[in-house]
């Protein structure tokens, strides 16, 4: 095998990764758990302690 | 569980977000005294303040103080903010924030007094770049340490990017800056000639992509949604767009050295990597733009998401121009010449500052206890100072720069060159004047915006958020 059957190689494997990440990514199991991870910047317990407070102030 | 214990720790957030502002200041204005020599020549009072010993005192000023405490600051407060917990490490968070500003202070007497290791963006001599690593493997343990101790189960996309970034600057400041010291202020590197080169813009490249990109696409994943008030358009993206932009960026570098003595397929690899890296940057682009679907009014009447959603328009820009000046034809015209001076401040004044001033401006009044800034028009006034600033920079250096690369290429029929290399500097006075101007706009706004820091923090008063169980986890 010559090195550049290796290049090759290299290249196809990292095109073959890039694809398992994006099938990782998209895959529909995993739809809820980023959905909720997507939420983390809102569920902060000091944001949330913030909404509760506006919210008494107002009624 | 003591009420210290209990909160988050916004001391070192507050230090590092108030000396980002005052570095940026200082950083810019060292920028607008350059830009003033090269139209006015008699301003190089020699020998401390010539431009070539101010130069890299601009670009470590704003890249690494401004840009790195603007880093530190943002990083921290997303860490702890979406892992649900107090930053962990103890005396190694303060040893950051004064480590950095020792650095950042050594960097300032060494570089004008001409003490320099003469690679681009790593200047500092070797003591001061093992006092770097020192505090960024401080740095790396209390960010993932503070990730470790998380009460949530998932790692929000931001902290990746930050972590990414963390990562690679260590990996990119050590072996960059591997070298043999013969005294206290003189080393040389452990590479030799092209490997040297490549090894420096190999660092450079990714000095630009991990430093300059990855940190700060950590603070569009946080405070792009956070402002907008609705979660990032699409999560799965942002996944393709860590892994691709991190296995991308690392192969970059050899188009800072086209038609060089660097073998020509590594010339080929960097260009053909930096042409894909157009798809993770714009994937990344649009991931943040998308997500202030529903919600464009909000640009209308909020000055941060103008300040963040126009980074990320400039970050388009440069990500687009980027790919095509790393073709070896574009340049050939290009290189060496002001469009590339133009098109690193498209992504550092467009994207990179305006990213940390948005930022900045939503950090502040939450760290001192205000529901907003202390004048909140000043805030838009900031934004078109650095808008209008930031397009006649680039605007001019972009007239500059293909006008220089026209005129050394241009040959008279006999094959002499038509123009001496003075004419084209003659030619290029009027845009360096305007890029002056635009420097001037940009520095103007960032007096401002340290004003009306000032007045906030002097009618707020400086609070720590409290750490509750973080809802709907068992």
């Amino acid at each position: 095998m010559d090195l550049n059957d290796l290049r090759s190689f290299f290249t196809v494997a990292g095109f073959l990764s890039f694809l398992s990440v994006c099938s990782w990514a998209f895959a529909t199991e995993r739809e809820a758990a980023f959905n909720e991870a997507a939420q983390l910047p809102f569920t902060d317990p000091e944001e949330l302690a913030l909404r509760r407070k506006a919210m008494i102030l107002r009624r | 569980m003591s009420q210290t214990k209990a909160t988050y720790n916004d001391k070192v957030v507050r230090q590092f977000a108030v000396m980002t502002v005052i570095w940026g200041i200082v950083g810019m204005l060292v920028g607008v005294i350059i830009a003033a020599q090269l139209v006015w020549p008699e301003l190089n009072v020699g020998p401390y303040f010539h431009f070539g010993r101010l130069r890299p005192l601009h670009t470590n000023a704003v890249i690494f103080a401004f840009g790195g405490c603007a880093l530190f600051a943002t990083s921290y407060y997303v860490v702890q903010r979406t892992c649900h917990v107090r930053l962990w490490g103890g005396p190694l968070i303060p040893l950051t924030f004064w480590g950095w500003q020792l650095v950042i202070v050594l960097a300032a007497t060494t570089l004008p007094l001409g003490i320099t290791s003469g690679k681009e963006y790593a200047e500092l001599e070797w003591p001061i770049d093992l006092l770097i690593t020192v505090v960024w493997v401080a740095y790396a343990f209390v960010f993932f340490g503070t990730v470790g101790q998380r009460k949530v189960s998932h790692i929000y996309v931001a902290n990746w990017f930050y972590g990414g970034f963390i990562i690679a600057v260590a990996l990119l400041h050590i072996v960059n800056s591997m070298a043999m010291p013969i005294s206290l202020t003189k080393s040389y590197s452990v590479y030799a000639g092209t490997q040297d080169a490549m090894i420096q813009w190999w660092y450079g490249h990714n000095a630009v992509g991990f430093f300059l990109t990855a940190g700060f696409l950590g603070m569009m994943y946080y405070f792009v949604p956070k402002q907008a008030g609705r979660p990032v358009y699409s999560y799965r993206l942002s996944i393709v767009h860590f892994w691709a932009l991190i296995f991308t960026y690392m192969w970059a570098g050899p188009h800072h050295l086209h038609y060089t003595a660097l073998p020509d397929w590594t010339q080929s690899v960097g260009m053909v990597f930096s042409l894909i890296l157009l798809a993770p940057s714009w994937g990344g682009m649009i991931n943040g733009i998308m997500t202030l679907s529903g919600a464009w009014n909000k640009l209308r009447t909020d000055p941060i998401l103008k300040f963040l959603i126009t980074s990320l328009s400039f970050y388009g820009m440069s990500t687009f121009e980027g790919p095509m000046m790393a073709i070896k034809s574009v340049n050939a015209l290009s290189h060496y010449t002001d469009w590339t001076v133009g098109h690193v401040h498209s992504g550092a004044l467009g994207w990179v500052a305006m990213v940390s001033i948005g930022s900045i401006y939503f950090l502040l009044p939450k760290l001192f206890g205000r529901s907003e800034m202390y004048n909140h028009g000043l805030v838009t006034v900031h934004f078109w100072l650095a808008t209008v600033g930031t397009v006649l920079y680039i605007a001019a250096m972009w007239i500059a720069g293909v006008m220089q690369g026209l005129m050394w290429r241009a040959v008279n029929a006999d094959g002499s060159l038509a123009y001496a290399f003075v004419e084209g500097v003659k030619g290029s006075y009027p845009f360096w004047a305007v890029r002056w101007i635009g420097g001037l706009f940009f520095l103007a706004g960032m007096l401002l915006m340290a004003y009306n820091m000032f007045r906030t923090i002097a009618v707020g008063k400086a609070t720590n958020g409290p750490v509750l169980a973080p809802a709907g986890h068992h």
